[in-house]
């Protein structure tokens, strides 16, 4: 019969299937999970050949290209979690609350060849949690203002330097917009980007204690109205239709932007794609300075590795001074080390003035992150909406919005 | 007059339905820079391959795609094979405790996939079987809504054709084996493409129980193109990637597309 021959072929791909699913090999070396693009990948993956060259320790990268933060917790509750973690400092205190990662501290002390004096002290900050730290640092994020020197050149305004002010901004911003067509400045609602307005006002978005909500305090509030009126009010920034669906990084790309807020990351793909002359400046200084975040990432190891040691001798090789210049030649990092970041690894290429990305880490400030850090950071993009397109004042979408925040807080202590 | 009403609107659904598949297309062919120009460009000048030659070198696209046609072949069989053998059993077979346990069967699919995910993340976990084939197939062999469909279709057999059957002498097996399978063709179709596109389309699962490049399906394999964090995606290449990944799909359903519609219709009308 016609149709045998079809069910047989079906049972016996099932059976090929099932045959050859069988036993995985199971390496003997360590696991380690990294998220990142492909490109970051092929960075990474020498530098993994390498340690293995060195130690005879293989190592299994399991590259999580999505969804970082939620397949490890599934990784924990499975019991499968990889030796070593790379791991930003918004999802640590997370982790490091449910005991997670290792305290490294111990380690550090009785290894001589990892000196702490080595990385930036505000990195080490960024990756430790209730006094002890948790990851060896691989890179320094925060934000600085790209400019297109060409518009600058066109509408014969001074490209923006240290220690320039919002009443700079908005002095030279009419001059650098054309309605409709170019404007001086990006606007983005994700939070990451508007919270060295509130900063520089001197106000913050919770409290230093992480006890409540500050945003409804007067400085963090006219940091906000700041913010919002560059859009609503003086137009030197696009509203949503006229951005259209094009992100800021694109319209910035393609010279419509004279200046807009970013991080290291998109200096790669500005290398890459951008074909007139652009620079970094400083953020502006407000009442209280020029204050933007002091993010990092960095490598964790498992509190429940079984090869603690061999965890260890990777996360020191991911550290060491040549790893780090490996991650910071593709333009993608600001190093986590002062010898890094004073090398030509650094500092030769375009931007000319990449020294403003170390410049500015003095008066840096890491992101305040509480344990239910994602759950604000969703409150804060989803509350904040209607503000951002003018249809609520600031004034009134913060008041709920804050007393949410304020629960949340309270919940997670 | 009519007639043209129809046609318009017609065609305003068909454009509605390939306008997404053109921009895929579209964008595959075209050079990054293209892709953020503002205001859009929507065709590609200078037309390149470039971004397809990218997306074979700089990832394992076939070893992807090997995969993605092993779990759907293997969790396709799986789901037929259950499917009807269940289903028939449920729909032409006496047996204690019949309605109880179909019953537990159908609510299974009440049940949100998410909250099933850690539990059985967990269980996979303890079996060895993260990173293996296992993980993707064995959870995915068998589910309800294969067995309501075989159970449905079994259940509209007329009982004469059972009971000649069994004057002939066939015992229940070769009832189903000879005489009721081969009549349930529409639903085995139906089910096949309905397994099919979830298995080659499903991310959440395989991104969590694959570790290495070896074992992954192409949709994971494609997150790797999208950019995380805040850098900027490369638009062409992950269009170039994605429009390798669709064409398996677009064939199964066009191949067992007769059977389907057939299958859709079958029972309408009582006969």
């Amino acid at each position: 019969m016609r149709h045998s021959g079809l069910i047989s072929l079906l049972v016996s791909w099932l059976v090929v299937a099932l045959v050859s699913g069988c036993s995985p090999e199971k390496s003997v070396g360590l696991t380690f999970s990294t998220w990142g693009s492909i490109d970051e990948i092929e960075i990474l993956k020498p530098i993994l050949e390498a340690f293995t060259r060195q130690s005879g320790i293989p190592v299994e990268l399991v590259h999580i290209p999505q969804e970082y933060a939620h397949k490890l917790r599934l990784m924990v509750a499975g019991q499968t979690i990889p030796d070593v973690m790379f791991i930003s400092n918004e999802a640590l205190p997370g982790f490091a609350e449910r005991g997670v990662f290792r305290d490294l501290g111990p380690l550090i002390a009785q290894d001589p060849a990892v000196r702490l004096a080595d990385y930036y002290q505000q990195v080490l900050a960024a990756m430790t949690w209730k006094g002890k730290l948790y990851g060896i640092p691989r890179d320094l994020s925060n934000l600085v203002v790209f400019y297109n020197k060409q518009i600058f050149a066109q509408a014969k305004v001074p490209y923006p330097r240290a220690g320039w002010t919002f009443a700079d901004l908005l002095r030279i911003a009419p001059r650098l917009t054309k309605p409709g067509e170019r404007w001086a400045i990006g606007f983005q609602p994700n939070p990451l980007v508007w919270t060295p307005y509130v900063w520089s006002f001197g106000g913050d978005i919770v409290a230093a204690d992480l006890s409540r909500c500050t945003l409804t305090e007067a400085p963090a509030l006219a940091g906000l109205r700041f913010y919002v009126d560059l859009r609503n009010k003086y137009h030197y920034a696009p509203s949503d239709e006229e951005a259209g669906n094009a992100r800021m990084t694109q319209l910035f790309a393609t010279g419509k932007l004279a200046m807009f807020v970013y991080g290291r990351w998109a200096v790669p793909n500005f290398r890459k794609k951008i074909t007139f002359p652009w620079d970094v400046a400083p953020f502006p200084r407000g009442p209280a300075g020029s204050i933007v975040d002091t993010d990092a990432s960095g490598w964790a190891i498992a509190a429940a590795s079984r090869r603690p040691a061999a965890a260890w001798q990777l996360v020191k090789f991911l550290g060491s001074r040549w790893s780090i210049e490996q991650f910071t030649k593709s333009g993608l990092i600001v190093p986590s080390r002062p010898d890094v970041a004073s090398s030509p690894a650094f500092l030769a290429n375009i931007p000319e003035h990449s020294h403003v990305f170390l410049d500015v880490i003095p008066q840096g400030r890491p992101t305040r992150v509480p344990v239910a850090y994602d759950e604000i950071t969703w409150e804060l993009i989803d509350e904040l909406g209607p503000a951002w397109t003018g249809e609520v004042p600031i004034e009134e979408a913060v008041l709920p919005l804050c007393k949410r925040i304020t629960a949340l807080l309270r919940e997670a202590s | 007059m009519k007639r043209v009403f129809s046609y318009a609107a017609l065609l305003l659904g068909a454009l509605a339905c390939a306008a997404p598949f053109a921009l895929l297309i579209l964008t595959s062919l075209m050079t990054y820079q293209q892709t953020i120009a503002y205001p859009p460009e929507w065709l590609p000048r200078p037309l390149t391959l470039e971004n397809y030659y990218q997306a074979f070198t700089t990832s394992p696209l076939l070893r992807y795609f090997g995969n993605s046609v092993l779990v759907a072949a293997a969790t396709v069989s799986g789901q037929l094979a259950a499917g009807a053998m269940a289903g028939f059993a449920f729909a032409r077979l006496r047996f204690g405790g019949r309605s109880v346990l179909f019953f537990l069967i159908l609510a299974t699919m009440m049940v949100p996939v998410q909250v099933n995910l850690v539990p059985l993340f967990a269980l996979v976990a303890r079996f060895g079987w993260v990173d293996s084939y296992w993980a993707l197939i064995v959870p995915d062999l068998a589910g309800a809504f294969g067995v309501f469909l075989f159970r449905q279709w079994f259940l509209n057999l007329p009982q004469e054709l059972e009971d000649a059957a069994r004057i002939d002498g066939c015992n229940p097996w070769q009832f189903f084996w000879r005489i009721a399978l081969p009549t349930a063709l529409p639903a085995i179709a139906t089910l096949g493409i309905f397994q099919f596109l979830a298995s080659w389309n499903t991310f959440m699962w395989p991104l969590i129980v694959t570790n290495s490049d070896a074992i992954r399906t192409l949709p994971v394999g494609l997150a790797a193109f999208r950019a995380s964090m805040h850098e900027t995606t490369n638009w062409p290449l992950l269009m170039a990637a994605t429009s390798v990944a669709i064409v398996p799909a677009i064939f199964v359903f066009l191949a067992l597309q007769r059977f389907f519609l057939r299958g859709l219709m079958e029972g309408a009308v009582k006969g």
